[in-house]
């Protein structure tokens, strides 16, 4: 019986000990290796303090040492957050509002910067830490106490208010989600991994325990490949990467450059899975026609059901403006579709859109220090009033098709997937509000160039370059937009609030 | 030739114009989807197609190098 993640390290450090375990830019590390190190850092964190179930947040560049840090912190029953060091000042400031961590991971590199968000909590500094013969008498029995209901990770995600929301997850959904993910895909100890998923994505919990669970190699891609689809490729060969999980839009790009031509990976790719936002048929009948060999699946899943909670493997052919199914629901998890009465929409009953909710292990605990928001997405069953039962309403809007597959439809509120990102419009609204210059504003986004547009009510010209360069400060690179018009007056609806059906169909 | 050129580099993200780095890829200027429709664009407008192969630092570092990259491919 298994009670949380450090178990498959435990098992894996064992029996693979100098197999390669992570591999990045600077460096490779061995499962031994990875457990010494991590058992080191979480010493270091037990000695600053030995209550359990306190969040760490973890700020390092992505690289192996992220992955090393997010394990040691697993060690000693606490759980991690990781702050992603492009994120501009205020965002991280409204982050640790929320989290209130009192330890710090980072480097020397790093602190000082770390020091202008106004913590005042403890550091560690990763390079500092050095592995001791006496860690494992020291943290063993600390994660020989964790129980599968602790937490392992929260991740921030947009809100629509500007306050970024914390989703945290526990051991056992993780557990539940990677067992599924290994036996469906039969990932063993031969396969290697092609990580582009951030770290503060929850798409890279795949990535991550995969590897930790059956002693598969996770190569960290560098970022910089994801523009360069023939480098990017080519590094997929030499490494002999056969597993990848990645958003579309970098299976995209390299569709649409015909990249594949360039290097032949049919001897060594057996699995291209992409979860994140939606693929489109047109670019995966590329991969498909130029790879037919390889298994191709597509997860769907918000970061409140650790990552993925239903899937379809392509197994049938496709036009190109045909939809791909979200497929089904993983083991373990249940999928109700309701309608706006909350009544079930059954799997024989196509063509009737309802909002997909899920049941099962795998949901969060909710939002971490805002039970508000909790209480409006995590809630009773409304099929069920014998028992509390609580599921997750994920504001998405499915069908079910011919085949009683889930068919995804679109939002019901305005929250966007942007090359892979999860963006609330909202959040951007309200980034760009606060400016003192700007009265009004409405944010869009233009699905046929992947666009995020914002409009904004002024009398002169307002400049994208300008504009960019201050909102930068408040939010995100990614949430930044692509586009900026100005209008010298917002249309309004009937009820006064601006139209934003008429500023699209202007676009 | 240079003019149609920055034209379509303007028309998908006019900071490409400003920009004096010679990574724009990297510098986070544009992302993957404006450097795939400026592939487009450019491969419409001049009726040829541009291998991946040159979609790399080296060609598509900025605006100059874009040029550069075009001129030798129309030569």
């Amino acid at each position: 019986m298994q009670a949380s993640v450090i178990e498959w390290l435990e098992y894996t450090a064992q029996k693979y000990p100098g197999k390669e375990a992570l591999i990045d830019e600077y460096e490779k590390i061995s499962f031994a290796e990875m457990r010494r190190k991590s058992l080191a850092i979480s010493r270091e964190i037990l000695a600053l303090s030995r209550e359990a179930q306190k969040p760490v947040a973890v700020y390092l560049e992505k690289s192996a040492k992220v992955l090393v840090s997010f394990i040691g912190v697993a060690y000693s029953r606490n759980f991690y957050s990781p702050i992603d060091v492009d994120m501009p000042k205020s965002r991280v400031e409204k982050i640790l509002e929320v989290l209130q961590p009192e330890i710090v991971i980072t480097c020397r590199e790093l602190k000082d910067n770390f020091d202008t968000f106004g913590y005042k909590g403890d550091y560690i500094l990763y390079e500092d830490v050095i592995p001791r013969e006496s860690d494992e008498q020291v943290v063993l029995p600390f994660a020989q106490s964790i129980i599968d209901t602790d937490l392992l990770y929260v991740l921030f995600t947009s809100g629509s208010t500007g306050v970024p929301k914390g989703v945290g997850i526990r051991h056992r959904s993780v557990i539940d989600y990677i067992d599924w993910v290994t036996e469906e895909f039969r990932i063993t100890a031969e396969d290697s991994f092609g990580n582009q998923a951030p770290f503060y994505f929850d798409n890279s919990i795949l990535d991550i325990y995969s590897m930790m669970k059956t002693g598969a190699a996770l190569y960290i891609i560098p970022k910089k490949l994801f523009s360069q689809p023939v480098l990017l490729l080519e590094y997929l060969k030499e490494n002999q990467i056969n597993t990848i999980f990645w958003v579309p839009s970098a299976l995209i790009t390299v569709a649409k450059l015909r990249a594949l031509k360039n290097v032949d990976l049919s001897s060594v790719l057996k699995r291209v899975l992409f979860c994140g936002e939606v693929m489109p048929n047109k670019q995966l009948n590329y991969w498909r026609s130029n790879l037919p060999h390889v298994i191709y699946a597509n997860l769907y899943g918000p970061t409140e059901i650790t990552d993925a909670c239903t899937f379809y493997i392509a197994d049938r052919e496709f036009d190109d403006d045909e939809p791909l199914p979200i497929g089904k629901p993983m083991k373990n998890t249940e999928i109700l579709v309701l309608d706006e009465k909350d009544q079930l929409i059954l799997c024989d009953q196509p063509g009737m859109i309802g909002e997909l909710c899920v049941k099962g292990t795998s949901l969060a605990v909710g939002y971490y220090n805002n039970p508000e928001k909790t209480k409006a997405a995590f809630v009773q069953n409304p099929l069920n009033d014998k028992y509390d039962e609580i599921i997750y309403r994920t504001g998405d809007l499915v069908m079910y098709n011919e085949l009683g597959e889930i068919m995804y439809m679109g939002r019901k509120d305005y929250q966007i997937k942007h090359m892979g990102h999860r963006i609330e419009l909202g959040e951007i609204e309200t980034a760009v509000s606060s400016l003192e210059d700007i009265e009004r504003c409405c944010c869009l986004y233009d699905e046929s160039k992947s666009k995020i547009v914002l409009v904004v009510e002024a009398q002169t010209e307002v400049s994208k370059t300008e504009l960019n360069q201050r909102l930068k400060e408040i939010i995100p690179e990614y949430m930044l937009p692509g586009r900026v018009i100005t209008i010298p007056v917002m249309p309004l609806n009937a009820n006064g609030k601006i139209d934003r059906k008429q500023l699209k169909e202007s676009l | 030739m240079e003019e149609k050129i920055l034209e379509i580099l303007a028309a998908n993200n006019e900071d490409i114009l400003d920009y004096t780095g010679d990574n724009m890829l990297e510098d986070g200027i544009v992302d993957s989807f404006e450097i795939i429709a400026i592939v487009g664009d450019l491969e419409e407008e001049f009726d040829i197609e541009i291998d991946a192969a040159y979609v790399v630092e080296e060609y598509f570092g900025n605006k100059d190098a874009i040029i550069k990259l075009m001129k030798m491919l129309l030569g």
